[in-house]
């Protein structure tokens, strides 16, 4: 399904990646590893957020060469989502509406999963920071994406919406949609049956 | 830490007013022969000190310029990374007082070298109450600033919410809109300065050639010298798209519509400047399609040119001084309309071809 073959990436004379071959088939994998190994930067390679050596493939869709198709396949929601502080939620919910061709009752659903429907009318600058993450999770929700890119999507939400998360990966991952997700806390196998779990070792990725 | 504060605020003011540095440079210096220099600033000076309305107008620039500065310095202080200022509350009042005080002097010394030269003319010419007054208008202005930011960081805290006004209508803003709201609502001031400056120097321009007549060229060079005074406000609007509408680079929005979002959000912000060239001049269609591409082109080369640059405001200053000449050149010889187009074509390929390679937030951070 994704494959990254002879990725290199540099922050000026720091390296933090080299590495020749990784694939993941479709499922869900979680990726772990320590602060500064390199696994927000692997994320935003692979959504295409950050320029690198090297080849991204999504079922045979190249991120270089066919960067709005392979974008249209996945969705990516950051660790520390940041967004104008002065639009509502709602306005931004409609922009991801229109760009992914989604439909609105799919959002109105979320929002309502999220308990986030009462506060889209106001502006994302009176959000706390769990309002937010929750926001950004919508967000990624929307559409119909092949691969959702999750980078710590656990941090900053309470437990009844963490649970809520899981409850909505594993049925998206019944539904044939695949996970790559980030989190310093433990992914517990009775909450999510993980496909795989991976490292960032000495700036490569490495499956435990 | 005067000298990190000098290094941080007094550096970045003046990095990120290049452009309009550059075109008061010109104004002051640059539009007389050499010979005549010293003849046309000692006029300039005279006319400020021997009449009331001159010493007005004086001030009236003194004070805009200091407002600029004191809201610089309130936005950044506001930033997360400007936090370790808050340190200096910890000093006695006497000491703050001092340190800024001796910074503002250090943000405000294009004004202090003219507050020199005229008071030393003002006791040439025996004007002793211009003398007085410019004296006590500087130190008013210095010591108002100080206090002013003094307030702000010891006292800060507490500042009263500010009521929200709200008329009740819901205005819908599509996505492109968003760096327009942006300015409106987070750097009003920044918007109205730029603005402000931008129709002073264009109207500067038309009387510095006024005795040309109805020549287009005027209209063009009064809009190169609006269209710099909008290098800090891309800038701005730029570091807005790296830091709040980055999440948009994950998402099937195609490289055509976002150099299409960006001609859009310029022609909107240079409305009023095609407005001042509409009733400047008595346009020709020839004439206002050459400013309006003239425009667009100049602030696409901003943006394509921050993209170079990487956001290093010194290149960027370097080569908007190159712009200027080739601007210059460009229109002085009647090119300016193949000029714009060959800009806007230029630099949108560049984007096009650079914009998925460069990562500005990666720099940004």
């Amino acid at each position: 399904m994704l494959s990254l073959n002879h990725i290199h990436k540099k922050y000026g004379s720091h390296e933090v990646l080299n590495f020749n071959g990784w694939k993941i088939d479709p499922g869900i994998h979680w990726l772990k590893g320590g602060n500064g190994t390199g696994k927000s930067t692997l994320f935003r390679i692979i959504s295409g957020q950050t320029p690198f050596q090297g080849e991204v493939e999504l079922n045979g869709v190249n991120l270089k060469k066919e960067a709005i198709k392979f974008r249209s396949m996945i969705s990516f929601a950051e660790a520390e989502p940041q967004y104008p502080l002065f639009i509502t939620g709602q306005e931004l919910i409609d922009f991801y509406i229109k760009t992914r061709k989604a439909a609105a009752s799919q959002a109105t659903f979320l929002a309502d999963y999220f308990e986030m429907s009462a506060f889209l009318g106001q502006k994302v600058g009176g959000y706390s920071s769990g309002m937010l993450k929750k926001l950004s999770l919508i967000c990624a929700f929307i559409g119909d994406p092949v691969l959702y890119i999750l980078d710590e999507p656990l941090i900053t939400i309470d437990v009844a919406s963490a649970e809520k998360l899981y409850q909505l990966m594993r049925e998206k991952a019944t539904q044939g949609k695949s996970f790559l997700l980030s989190s310093h806390q433990e992914v517990s196998a009775n909450k999510l049956k993980l496909d795989g779990v991976f490292n960032i070792i000495d700036k490569q990725v490495v499956e435990l | 830490m005067l000298k990190l504060l000098i290094n941080t605020l007094a550096k970045a003011f003046y990095q990120q007013h290049a452009g309009f540095f550059l075109v008061g440079i010109y104004i002051l210096f640059g539009v007389v022969e050499p010979s005549q220099l010293i003849g046309y600033q000692k006029a300039l000076l005279l006319a400020g000190i021997t009449s009331p309305v001159g010493l007005a107008v004086v001030f009236v620039a003194w004070l805009l310029y200091s407002l600029k500065v004191l809201f610089f310095v309130r936005q950044k202080l506001a930033e997360a990374q400007y936090s370790f200022v808050r340190e200096t509350a910890a000093l006695d009042v006497k000491s703050q007082f001092k340190l800024w005080l001796k910074l503002f002097l250090v943000m405000l010394l294009p004004i202090g070298v003219y507050v020199f030269l005229l008071i030393a003319l003002s006791f040439k010419y025996h004007l002793l109450w211009s003398a007085i007054s410019i004296v006590l208008v500087f130190s008013a202005l210095c010591f108002a600033l100080s206090w002013l930011t003094l307030r702000l960081v010891t006292f800060g805290f507490l500042k009263q919410e500010r009521k929200q006004l709200s008329t009740g209508i819901k205005v819908k803003r599509p996505f492109f809109s968003w760096p327009i709201f942006y300015l409106l609502n987070e750097q009003p001031l920044m918007l109205l300065m730029c603005k402000g400056l931008s129709f002073i120097f264009f109207k500067g321009m038309l009387w510095m050639f006024a005795d040309v007549g109805n020549d287009s060229r005027v209209v063009l060079v009064g809009m190169l010298a609006s269209v710099l005074c909008h290098a800090v406000l891309i800038y701005s609007v730029l570091k807005f798209d790296i830091s709040h509408l980055n999440f948009v680079k994950s998402m099937p929005v195609s490289l055509l519509k976002r150099v299409f979002n960006w001609l859009l959000i310029f022609a909107i912000v240079l409305i009023p400047e095609w407005v001042f060239a509409i009733a400047a001049a008595h346009t020709t269609v020839y004439a206002f399609l050459s400013v309006c591409l003239f425009g667009l082109a100049s602030l696409l080369l901003m943006l394509s040119l921050l993209y170079l640059v990487k956001l290093d405001m010194d290149r960027y200053l370097k080569w908007l001084l190159f712009f200027f000449f080739i601007a210059m050149w460009a229109i002085l010889a009647h090119y300016c309309l193949v000029f714009s187009v060959l800009l806007l074509v230029t630099c949108s390929l560049y984007y096009l071809r650079f914009f998925n390679k460069t990562d500005l937030k990666e720099l940004a951070d």
